[in-house]
């Protein structure tokens, strides 16, 4: 019998140590928050830098207030925690279509007392809980030595014109928001100002006919990696990724300017925070027009706030900024995404039965 | 079970054999792993399980949508076919090189082995843009084939890119648990086969290979299982056409936020993957070599 107690004994204790390893998989995720103090959830890397830099730390010092940063954005990560009523963040970037598609189920609506959108630009201004933060556009590129002559690449109509101008175009691998829809209709015709609602045959039916010429980005790294490799003759990328290959990595590249979508970044905050005022103030804080300018010069992004002003940029990135270049501005146009929040299930439809059926 | 007890202790005998009620205590070590297994395998699995039948709403109109879905058929089949292409390049590679590592001195053992693992302990996202570079179109290996007048040739963001990109990655799954079977196979018997008369490719054929399958066994199973959940390496590898399940699931879920629809795509994987596990189980019992019976 004493083998079985000795064996019980060991497995209770281990089953005890399983439990406790549990348990603290259970809590390690979540930081114990002490009051006064908030968490930002984003992507990590780069990005997360620039917004610590430029508006999280700065924060910190004028409030009082700490703030953690979480650098594992997943927009699955805020709906499960508001779904299971555990919310271990506060405020996150989000795309426009999700804040629009969650606005009121999983995320709070903006509390306008305590944010301030009067400077910001109202074209940005689609939902009812974000708060828009920046701005960068996918714009076309081409590659120099592809097309050597005079005659350069312009806008959506020559990124859809195979037969003048030949070779691979790159555009990114995701559905949903991706601009190349709105490419292929103005590319086909239709006038940027009259795009929506976006009528889709038409548009996958234009998309079909360079199908066969077209690679794919997964990421904006591998959009950068395209480019200063000169993988491709034409490329749709976003300026800020286009500037770093073009401007810092010497690709041979030069923008093809005519259309650009533009798309935003939005601060919004998860139903079930702790403090909402809290993270309302920290939100409010991040459109400030210095602070955005500020985050200009640190990532190219560009400000929200019409009052922001931007000086002494480097001289390439002016190129790249539709706010330091007329030629970009010319050609920018807001992508609207209370259309890409009601069709991204359709569109994600179409794009898997042409690319991965 | 005071009597199994004594006939445990006794010096000498066989291999103890635990049988009925005496091993129940025993068993209880089990419960550990078996808590873990529960609360971290288990139970979650059974939430999926349960949103994939509840959500958006309660049924089984998730799998009938799927089912119904060429795309989803598609590339449920595409998932299985690359995990296949993967798992045979696996053996392909691994096989020669787990049976040099039994036949060499115990430091070019190390070296090799050493080899096999480094891209273990590297990042998988290094490993994959590294590919990348190295493969695309402008890349070395390109530009060294056309120095050598073979011509480029498209390397990557198709079906090669993938399957170089995942072989590299399960190489180690598969030369493992086959040098760890190699390594037992007594050489004698090869000898043995020759001095009856067999060359020396029959006696390999028809000695040593038989005896290696239970490690062949093992290896193409693991490497089978795990490639079937590849996401990163397809998606920067491959292009949308090379699309994985876990692609699917990673847009129906993070994107669409259809979490229902993600998990019984999930559950369709599973379930499939456990049927052709079960199938070979069963020929491989047909072929009692292919059990570890090589005895």
């Amino acid at each position: 019998m004493k083998t079985t107690g000795n064996a019980l004994r060991l497995a209770l204790a281990g089953t005890l140590a399983s439990a406790v390893v549990l348990g603290g998989c259970g809590t390690a995720d979540q930081p114990r928050q002490s009051a006064g103090s908030l968490t930002f959830m984003s992507g990590g890397g780069a990005y997360l830098d620039a917004l610590d830099e430029a508006f999280l730390k700065p924060f910190a010092k004028d409030t009082g207030i700490a703030v953690h940063n979480d650098p594992t954005l997943s927009y699955a990560k805020i709906k499960t925690m508001v779904g299971a009523g555990k919310v271990t963040i506060d405020v996150t970037p989000a795309e426009g279509y999700w804040e629009i598609q969650e606005c009121g189920k999983t995320l709070l609506p903006l509390d306008r007392t305590l944010v301030d959108l009067s400077d910001i630009d109202p074209a940005l201004i689609q939902g009812e809980c974000g708060a828009p933060l920046l701005t960068y556009s996918t714009a076309i590129y081409y590659n120099k030595e592809a097309y050597p002559g005079p005659d350069k690449p312009v806008g959506c109509r020559d990124f859809f014109d195979t037969a003048k101008f030949p070779g691979k175009r790159a555009v990114r691998d995701s559905a949903v928001p991706n601009p190349l829809i709105e490419c292929a209709l103005v590319a086909d015709g239709v006038s940027p100002d009259a795009l929506y609602p976006l009528d889709l045959d038409r548009a996958f039916k234009k998309i079909a006919t360079i199908r066969k010429d077209l690679v794919f980005w997964a990421s904006g790294a591998e959009s950068t990696q395209l480019m200063t490799a000169g993988e491709v003759a034409m490329i749709h990328a976003w300026n800020g990724r286009a500037y770093a290959a073009i401007a810092e990595q010497g690709a041979g590249f030069a923008p093809a300017y005519g259309e650009a979508f533009l798309i935003y970044d939005t601060l919004v905050v998860p139903k079930g925070v702790r403090d909402p005022k809290a993270a309302m103030k920290l939100v409010d804080y991040m459109l400030d027009p210095a602070r955005q300018a500020k985050l200009t010069s640190l990532i190219p992004y560009s400000p929200s706030n019409k009052k922001a002003v931007l000086t002494g940029l480097p001289a390439p990135l002016q190129e790249f900024l539709p706010e330091t270049n007329p030629k970009v501005a010319e050609g920018v146009h807001v992508q609207d995404q209370r259309w890409w929040a009601q069709n991204a299930d359709e569109v994600t439809r179409r794009w898997q039965a042409m690319f991965q059926g | 079970m005071t009597a199994t007890l004594q006939a445990e202790r006794r010096p000498g005998s066989p291999a103890p054999r635990v049988r009925g009620d005496s091993s129940a205590p025993w068993l209880l070590l089990l419960l550990p792993a078996l808590v873990l297994l529960a609360l971290c395998f288990v139970y979650p699995l059974a939430r999926l399980l349960v949103a994939s039948l509840q959500d958006p709403v309660p049924g089984v109109g998730n799998y009938t949508d799927l089912l119904r879905s060429q795309v989803f058929r598609n590339v449920l089949g595409r998932t299985f076919l690359t995990s296949a292409i993967v798992c045979l390049t696996c053996f392909v590679l691994g096989y020669p090189y787990a049976y040099l590592m039994t036949v060499v001195s115990r430091r070019t053992r190390s070296l090799l082995l050493a080899v096999v693992l480094i891209p273990f302990w590297t990042s998988l996202m290094v490993r994959t843009f590294s590919w990348l570079v190295l493969l695309q179109d402008n890349g070395v290996i390109n530009d060294t084939l056309a120095a050598l007048g073979v011509g480029r040739l498209e390397l990557v963001r198709n079906t090669t890119g993938v399957t170089i990109g995942m072989a590299q990655v399960m190489l180690p799954f598969a030369v493992l648990p086959m040098y760890a079977v190699m390594q037992k196979i007594d050489r004698r018997l090869l000898r043995a086969a020759e001095s009856c008369g067999a060359k020396p490719v029959s006696a390999f054929a028809r000695i040593y290979f038989p005896l290696s399958l239970p490690g062949v066994a093992a290896g193409m199973s693991i490497t089978f299982v795990v490639s079937l959940g590849f996401f990163i390496t397809p998606q920067l590898l491959g292009s949308p056409s090379n699309a994985m399940l876990s692609q699917l699931m990673y847009t129906e879920i993070t994107q669409l936020g259809k979490w229902g629809y993600g998990a019984a795509m999930g559950f369709i994987l599973l379930a499939t993957a456990l049927i052709i596990l079960g199938l070979v189980r069963v020929a491989s019992r047909a072929r009692p070599a292919l059990a570890g019976g090589a005895k």
